[in-house]
């Protein structure tokens, strides 16, 4: 048993936290729509170094590290609160090199690895959130192309991104997951129409409308009707780097920070709760070794990624309503890190997979039990 | 050596060894246990098994095979003071603590007024927050019979002596301890998740509602998190880390606040059939809640996590991953 990495994999780490020194202040983590320029500058500079591609197979351009690499980095990242990992290089680059033609590699890793082309999920839609078999999003063939008509909802950075990777029904209605199909559509094409939603932490969700969307067939990645299992791959691809446990600590070390600078870091009730956070901190960094443990050795850590998100989520939201709870009027002004933390924290128990759908996962995969989704 | 959670060959010898064991010599639910009288044979014969030897002179075995014996023992119920034992050898001259290890003197750690198993003791020690005391009865010792069906003392002690060293004695003995709450906490939900899973109530297996199985999904996720802690939290003893201490604290809260859990959730999906004497879940529930009172208790855990002013255990400037630096 070993909880360490390699003398090679630190030393990987200490370039890493080197790398984000000058970046410290960025907080693109937590705050991606409003610093999406200066996000996407640090991505063309981490892609000079092949760190969008680590994990990429060689002959796909990628630096052919394992995925304990990608851990660390994002781990740092999230730490740093410098940037969260972006859909492109992860998800979308993944999905085309298992599934992809040559010429689809060809046209769209080289421009994703340069950290030049980004992308953002199109799958919710207002009826179809946890239930995604569901959606009604028609992409019907007409040609060489495909048209697309349909509604799309509560899409992160949608606004700043080049391309969508949508999914859409391409098979006949009430065929759930085995009518469905995963298409690249740019953002500027004609027909397509981008709703900002503000939200509570000062950014914005998006809804995303289709109106007769014309998008080549050469577009369309993987099988048509096939994307459920691709889907299931792509998540399976990137459990190890989805909720980087360095956030966590950051966020309570920034509470603790502050309520030492307000004067309730002596309270017993204050201190004893400071450290029931760290014991739910090293919770999650556990249950974060776990997934990555499982997929370094090959088994399946679809439990193992959902237990983490459910403790990972849940603890970030403990750590910020923690700081509210102390009391004091500082906590509730705007630009104040309790109620900012507290602000970004309620989305996370629901974006990428409602805490509900995880515990039925969790009671699915871990226990064997029957649970209802 | 890069990351790797799975047991070695020796460590995973040591369950099936101790699972034999537990199987053949000791059922939580028999006449013997009911009866609440220190069972010195089973002790006697735990004892040779040579575990209690564990990171002393002359044990072999090292805080990863404390763990994963415990947890094996907690899941089997097993009783008498095995944390106390581990914290003992710790601390005791070498003669003194060769009559512990072989299993011929029982040791008592307590705090205030209760001392388990002090019947049966020759040793007593106190823990009071950080420290450990060498301490003897002072008149009767009061017999006062447990939730877990065992049999404390309830007396005054006076302190003979503080132990140098304590702080790694009490980080072998809180790992230790929180290993024994996964071990119970495991099994009692595994109980309980198989009970969800035969038992049809509406026409259905009652762990198809998620009413049903989501408290238990929870419950799962605390163990897993706690288990990986207490193996962490050994793994750390055995390099001799300076967080060793503190991770021995984040493990025994964890361990302890899932294993509670973990009975209270399974005895909720039993039903009924649960809180009987003879069921399945109260020969495990009852060994936790009664573990979950021996001392430290889970404030002063929490406060040795967080001491304020940058030198909180886990906050402090040492960051393993040099951050700070």
């Amino acid at each position: 048993m070993n909880f360490s990495f390699s003398p090679e994999e630190e030393a990987f780490r200490r370039d890493v936290i080197e790398f984000l020194v000058p970046h410290r202040a960025l907080e693109g983590f937590i705050q991606q729509g409003e610093k999406w320029p200066e996000v996407r500058g640090l991505f063309e500079e981490m892609a000079e170094r092949g760190w969008l591609s680590l994990a990429w197979p060689e002959e796909d351009g990628g630096e052919g590290l394992g995925i304990v690499h990608e851990y660390l980095l994002w781990d740092e990242f999230g730490y740093a609160r410098a940037a969260r990992n972006p859909l492109a290089a992860g998800i979308v680059a993944k999905t085309l090199i298992r599934h992809g033609s040559p010429a689809q590699k060809a046209r769209w890793l080289p421009p994703i690895r340069r950290g030049e082309s980004h992308f953002s999920l199109a799958y919710s839609e207002p009826e179809a959130g946890s239930d995604l078999a569901a959606l009604r999003t028609r992409a019907r063939r007409d040609g060489d192309h495909y048209v697309i008509d349909g509604e799309k909802c509560w899409q992160s950075y949608a606004q700043d991104m080049d391309y969508f990777w949508l999914l859409a029904r391409t098979g006949e209605p009430g065929s759930r997951g085995r009518g469905l199909s995963l298409l690249i559509v740019d953002r500027e094409a004609e027909g397509v129409r981008v709703e900002p939603l503000p939200t509570l932490d000062g950014d914005q969700l998006n809804a995303v409308s289709f109106e007769q969307v014309r998008v080549p067939a050469d577009q369309r990645v993987g099988p048509e009707n096939g994307a459920w299992g691709l889907m299931g791959e792509a998540l399976a691809d990137e459990r190890h780097i989805q909720f980087p446990a360095g956030r966590l600590r950051r966020d309570l070390e920034d509470i603790c920070a502050w309520a030492e600078s307000q004067g309730c870091a002596q309270d017993p009730v204050v201190r004893t709760r400071l450290g029931e956070l760290a014991v739910d901190v090293r919770e999650a960094e556990m249950h974060s070794l776990a997934v990555l443990d499982a997929m370094i050795h090959g088994r399946d850590a679809a439990a193992a990624a959902a237990a983490n998100k459910i403790a990972h989520t849940l603890t970030c939201q403990a750590i910020a309503r923690a700081a509210m709870d102390f009391g004091g009027g500082a906590a509730a002004i705007v630009g104040m890190r309790p109620e900012l933390l507290w602000r970004l924290s309620l989305w996370e128990t629901i974006g990428g997979g409602t805490t509900e759908v995880m515990r039925s996962v969790v009671a699915r995969r871990g226990l064997g039990l029957g649970a209802d989704s | 050596m890069s990351l790797d959670l799975s047991l070695d060959d020796t460590q995973a010898g040591v369950v099936t060894a101790l699972e034999a064991f537990c199987r053949e010599q000791w059922d939580a639910r028999s006449s013997e246990a009911q009866s609440g009288a220190f069972p010195a044979e089973r002790w006697a014969e735990l004892a040779e098994f040579g575990f209690f030897a564990a990171r002393t002179r002359e044990g072999e075995a090292g805080a990863l095979e404390v763990v994963v014996a415990m947890e094996t023992l907690g899941a089997a119920a097993f009783p008498g003071p095995l944390a106390g034992t581990f914290l003992a050898t710790q601390l005791l001259a070498e003669s003194e603590r060769d009559e512990v290890v072989a299993g011929r003197s029982i040791v008592s750690a307590g705090s205030g007024r209760i001392y388990p198993y002090a019947p049966a003791a020759d040793v007593f020690l106190e823990i009071d927050a950080g420290a450990v005391y060498r301490v003897e009865p002072v008149g009767d010792v009061s017999v006062r019979d447990t939730i877990g069906g065992e049999r404390w003392g309830e007396m005054r002690v006076e302190r003979r002596e503080e132990f140098p060293r304590a702080e790694a004695a009490l980080a072998l003995y809180r790992t230790a301890l929180a290993a024994y709450f996964v071990g119970a906490g495991s099994a009692i939900l595994a109980g309980a998740v198989e009970h969800a899973s035969g038992r049809k109530q509406f026409g259905r297996a009652i762990g198809e509602f998620q009413a049903v199985a989501h408290p238990l999904a929870d419950s799962h996720v605390r163990l897993e998190a706690a288990r990986l802690l207490a193996r962490s939290a050994a793994e750390r003893i055995e390099k001799e880390s300076d967080q060793a201490s503190g991770e021995a604290c984040a493990a025994h809260f964890s361990a302890r606040r899932a294993a509670v859990e973990a009975a209270h959730v399974s005895h909720q999906v039993y039903g009924a059939v649960g809180i009987t004497l003879e069921g399945p879940a109260f020969h495990l529930s009852r060994r936790i809640m009664q573990s979950a009172a021996l001392p430290p208790t889970a404030a002063s855990d929490a406060a040795a996590l967080y001491a304020g002013g940058g030198s909180g255990t886990l906050f402090e400037p040492l960051d393993p991953r040099g951050r700070a630096s």
